[in-house]
């Protein structure tokens, strides 16, 4: 009788091969073999993977965020030439948000350079917009009433690394004059300040969680409207500038 | 390709950073797993993740969602390690030789003498996992822990069937080679 060769044996275990099963049902030697073969790659399933927590995501992101490469831009904003704010550097977002805000909106208006400069705030303020609008968006379909967030840790750094951005937009947005947008600036910093400040889980914060996310839908909404708006700001000087060009 | 991950692979695709953020932070943890398996000790691990979401990323366009965004994520976790295995400096895959008597003797006994036999055996499978050349490495790894075919290991590693077979075979002959005495302790 011609036995299983080892390359079979270990490949019928990997694979299955019904003529080596066959093989296997009428020789005890090549059994043996099979289970020995066993025991071995049960011995190597002793190898353990240390455990990841569940913010080991999070984590990872912190490692790479600043590290990630520049990718072309959303659609409605590639006309114009924006310094897009790297979310996981808030140091950076932080000195970028006072250099602009200070620095722009309190520059006189009407000229052409005021008007590329005014582009660069809306699409920076718009930035901003976004990256609340994603805290909002998940603080506002956080899984059930009561439940919390759906990673109070994660939310919480997310918003601190807004509030200090947010707040130098707003206090420049209201010396500027620009009430509309320090109103919804105003109320976004609110309820920033409410999910960092948030209480760890399991405090019996089921209410004011479900309080939170109300708020949460009706800034949420505010954001929208704002963005939307600054967007035809953006919009209606790009072409300006284009026709000044030709 | 998952619903979620479709809208967010888009949308990262599109320059959506928190896009490919809600990515890493869904994956990091599979990730990790095959890293870890792969590269045999958490600080070499943790360099595959993140070359991985960084290869990741600036691969988005060639990602065709033909497949799984987890499968492809994965291949990418495969070749980073088998890359980063090549660049390691080849160890003395087994510097403290242990005794199969001795595992053997341990393994026969009651705790805490077989408590001692399960961490050595871990030590010795991990040493004997270090002795594999990277790719066999790579084939073990993807078909006895990760479940994967001949076939998608060939596809991942980007290797004929036969060559990954081959790989498979080898790696299996060489640690049956090192563990006999222990599995056989271990009876």
């Amino acid at each position: 009788m011609k036995h299983v060769s080892e390359e079979r044996l270990i490949l019928a275990r990997y694979e299955g091969d019904r003529a080596a099963t066959r093989h296997l049902l009428a020789c005890l030697s090549c059994r043996r073999r099979m289970a020995e073969l066993e025991r071995l790659l049960s011995s190597v399933d002793a190898a353990l993977v240390p455990d990841r927590g569940d913010d080991y995501g999070l984590d990872v992101w912190r490692k790479i965020a600043a590290r990630l490469p520049e990718r072309p831009e959303p659609f409605w904003r590639r006309s114009v030439v924006p310094p897009r704010l790297a979310f996981g550097g808030a140091l950076a977002a932080v000195a970028l948000a006072a250099f602009l805000a200070g620095r722009l909106w309190r520059a006189p208006r009407g000229t052409p350079a005021t008007q590329v400069r005014e582009r660069i705030l809306l699409v920076a303020v718009g930035d901003h917009l976004d990256r609340s609008q994603a805290v909002l968006i998940e603080l506002v379909h956080s899984p059930a009433p009561g439940s919390g967030l759906p990673d109070p840790a994660r939310e919480r750094l997310r918003a601190e690394e807004l509030l200090a951005a947010n707040r130098l937009y707003r206090l420049s947005a209201a010396s500027a004059g620009e009430t509309a947008v320090s109103d919804v600036l105003e109320d976004l910093e609110r309820l920033l300040l409410e999910v960092a400040h948030a209480p760890a889980p399991g405090g019996g914060e089921g209410a004011e969680s479900s309080a939170r996310r109300a708020e949460a839908e009706g800034v949420l909404f505010k954001i929208r409207v704002l963005a939307s708006r600054m967007r035809q700001r953006e919009e209606a000087i790009a072409p300006r500038d284009e026709r000044k060009r030709t | 390709m998952e619903g979620s991950d479709s809208a967010a692979v888009a949308r990262a695709r599109a320059g959506d950073r928190e896009a490919f953020r809600t990515l890493v932070e869904k994956h990091s943890r599979n990730v990790f797993r095959l890293a870890f398996r792969m590269m045999g000790n958490e600080e070499d691990a943790e360099d595959v993740v993140q070359e991985t979401f960084l290869k990741a990323y600036r691969s988005l366009e060639r990602f065709a969602g033909q497949s799984e965004f987890s499968t492809w994520l994965h291949r990418i976790t495969a070749n980073c390690a088998v890359d980063a295995l090549r660049r390691r400096t080849p160890r003395e895959a087994l510097t403290r030789p242990l005794e199969a008597e001795a595992l053997q003797a341990a393994a026969s006994q009651a705790t805490p003498e077989r408590a001692f036999f399960g961490s050595e055996l871990r030590e010795r499978v991990s040493r004997s996992l270090d002795g594999l050349t990277a790719m066999e490495r790579a084939a073990f790894v993807l078909r006895h822990f990760e479940g994967r075919t001949i076939a998608e290991i060939g596809k991942t590693l980007g290797v004929r069937r036969g060559a990954a077979k081959n790989c498979v075979f080898r790696a299996v002959s060489k640690l049956r080679r090192d563990l006999a005495p222990v599995a056989e302790g271990a009876r």
